[in-house]
């Protein structure tokens, strides 16, 4: 049985539910926009490992029952938490209630997409750098300063294609550099800030299912395809393969890491080189899945329905080039 | 003669470890920083990073200064960066994030010795639950308390009943401990039932004792419960597997024997009398000057428990 920790407002929550039910496997949805007042947990620690079971509001389930979880954590609904203290105290309730839940799932032997502990390398994009170069994977030349002459000194070296984004995991769009920032790097001397050579060519999402590789690729003008909307560009997502060796290195970070799903962003230069930027442990697979038609979530489901007796996947895919612009 | 390296002690204002090391290192003749936040004015760090660690530039000090060779670094308090008065709420917190995220890999890309180098699980979640650490400690071979999570007082009733009605309440996310004996705190647990997941634990034992472990070492008080060392070879491993050179552990011991009761990754000194915390202050010290002096690359490689150098690096 696959328990499912999510809201079902959240778009990759709710993509996960309906290949469940798709792939007719059976699984329980634990509604965090509920929880815990729709729901009654009865565990205990004798050892390394919780035993106990999980009440919903027309089920029960053993934790020894469970073959795979799937979390990502969300906010409470608006109705919900009625007997919850207000302000303050309401938030330090829910970081207690998702802290016991990660607890348990911490603790579970089966596979859990993802564990909280395989996530935080993310909260350091310089600390993630470090890791991926590790692989065969380049990383782009990269600054991290507080220093306004370096960072400019930095901009003129590589000649003025430079791009900046947040250091840790807070979601920010990744700009080049303009003059209007050259302006402002003063606010360095009260926060750091990493600047990167831009890198031309394409760029490619790969998924990481287990040992499973899924890539994207994202032809677009936009320096962060993402947000291609506000720069007035297309990003047009097509299903595409990757270098064995670079299939391997994405599931070699993904597995130093323990995430059982991981979203690498990589770029393939039009001479050929294949860098990677970061390791993202909470992916927004809908997205790239509802573009592309690829069976990110069908992978991500069996690999949970599976849990401890699946077997070893290959690892490879077949060993086409990508094209390059 | 070459000017000798610096050490930087990273802790919070007041913090008793960090200012006893500083000072020993000091009364040492040697040249001290001692800050929350090393990596902001008057500080100022570049660090470049290329295709592999001898591409990497790191450079470190302050504008008034040229930038000075770290010969150690000791790590106290991952949440004690400096909080900027002025700003909203929304923008310090987001200018935290930006600078936890920049001194947990500048201080993993340091080739000195750095005690307790930080890793993101343990660097952006330093409070984790006790359920959690009893995973670890089971797996290092150190006895641990059973422990109880429900959202149900019923069961929170029953588990209990095995120390005849009495156990503690810890809550999850904070180290504080709140006995069950008295029909009073047990409905004050039913409120808390209600609304969330609650952790039990044994009844608190009649005493506690903690252990530090200082990369190889594990210091004690002079009244420790006898018995207590067994437990060291477990505890190294422990600090082996979280990759602490610094660590603290509370034990209990009842007529069922020893229970790990918490493990602090940031040890606080006060926990132990004052023979035991000078004991303390003179390994750590010894540690940084061992790595100043250039042993550190060749002691991590003949000692098990050492982890001077950061995983990631090769």
């Amino acid at each position: 049985m696959i328990l499912v920790c999510g809201s079902i407002r959240d778009a990759v929550t709710e993509l996960v539910c309906a290949r469940l039910e798709a792939m007719r496997c059976p699984y329980r949805l634990l509604e965090l926009g509920w929880f815990p007042e729709r729901y009654v947990i009865r565990c205990t620690w004798d050892g390394s490992h919780p035993n106990g079971e999980i009440e919903g509001p027309d089920w029960r389930l053993a934790l020894s029952e469970i073959s795979g979880v799937f979390v990502r954590f969300s906010p409470p609904e608006p109705d919900a938490g009625a007997a919850l203290p207000t302000g303050r105290l309401r938030e330090a309730a829910l970081i207690e209630h998702h802290a016991g839940l990660m607890a348990l799932w911490e603790n579970l032997s089966c596979p859990v997409a993802n564990r909280v502990g395989g996530s935080l390398s993310n909260h350091s994009k310089p600390y993630q750098l470090l890791v991926i170069r590790r692989t065969r994977l380049r990383i782009p030349r990269t600054l991290v300063t507080s220093s306004p002459a370096d960072a400019r000194a930095f901009h003129d070296e590589c000649g003025g294609r430079v791009i900046f984004k947040s250091l840790s995991g807070v979601r920010s769009v990744v700009r080049l550099m303009g003059t209007g920032d050259l302006d402002r790097l003063d606010v360095l001397r009260d926060c750091p800030a990493q600047f990167q050579e831009f890198v031309p060519g394409t760029n490619v999402r790969v998924h990481t299912v287990d040992g499973e590789v899924f890539a994207t690729r994202i032809v677009s003008a936009a320096v962060d395809y993402r947000f291609a909307e506000r720069e007035g560009a297309a990003a047009i997502l097509e299903p595409t393969t990757v270098p064995a060796w670079v299939a391997d290195a994405c599931l070699d970070l993904a597995r130093g890491m323990g995430l059982v799903i991981a979203g690498i962003d990589l770029k393939v230069t039009p001479e050929g080189e294949w860098y990677c930027f970061e390791v993202n442990p909470c992916p927004a697979f809908a997205y790239y899945e509802r573009r592309t038609g690829q069976p990110i979530s069908a992978g991500l489901v069996a690999a949970l329905r599976d849990g401890d007796n699946r077997t070893e996947k290959s690892a490879r895919e077949a060993p086409q080039e990508i094209a390059t612009e | 003669m070459e000017p000798r390296g610096l050490f930087v002690i990273i802790g919070a204002a007041g913090d008793e470890c960090a200012e006893r090391v500083a000072g020993s290192l000091r009364d040492a003749g040697l040249e001290v920083v001692l800050s929350a936040d090393p990596l902001v004015d008057p500080y100022d760090l570049t660090w470049r990073l290329g295709s592999s660690p001898p591409e990497d530039e790191i450079s470190w000090g302050t504008r008034a200064a040229s930038p000075r060779e770290i010969a150690g670094v000791l790590v106290r308090g991952a949440r004690a960066l400096v909080e900027p008065d002025e700003w909203t709420e929304k923008d310090s917190a987001y200018v935290q994030s930006e600078r936890h995220a920049a001194l947990i890999a500048w201080l993993s890309a340091l080739p000195c010795t750095v005690i307790n180098r930080p890793s993101p699980e343990y660097w952006f979640r330093p409070a984790r639950s006790f359920p959690e650490w009893s995973a670890i400690l089971t797996g290092c071979g150190l006895p641990t308390a059973a422990i109880c999570v429900t959202n149900q007082i019923e069961a929170a009733h029953d588990w209990a009943g095995r120390w005849a009605g009495c156990a503690t309440y810890a809550p999850i996310t904070s180290s504080s401990r709140y006995p069950l004996v008295e029909p009073a705190h047990w409905n004050e647990l039913a409120k808390l039932t209600a609304v969330l997941p609650v952790c039990l634990l044994p009844p608190c034992a009649a005493s506690a004792s903690y252990g530090t472990v200082i990369r190889d070492q594990v210091v004690w008080d002079d009244d420790r419960p006898r018995g207590v060392a067994g437990l060291e070879p477990a505890l190294l491993r422990l600090g082996s597997q979280l990759k602490l050179d610094f660590l603290q552990i509370e034990v209990a011991c009842d007529e069922d024997g020893f229970h790990c009761l918490s493990v602090d990754p940031d040890p606080k000194l006060e926990r132990h009398d004052e023979e035991a915390q000078g004991r303390i202050i003179a390994n750590l010290v010894e540690l940084l000057l061992a790595s100043e002096h250039g042993v550190p690359d060749e002691s991590a490689k003949a000692r098990p428990t050492a982890h001077s150098l950061p995983e990631i690096w090769p």
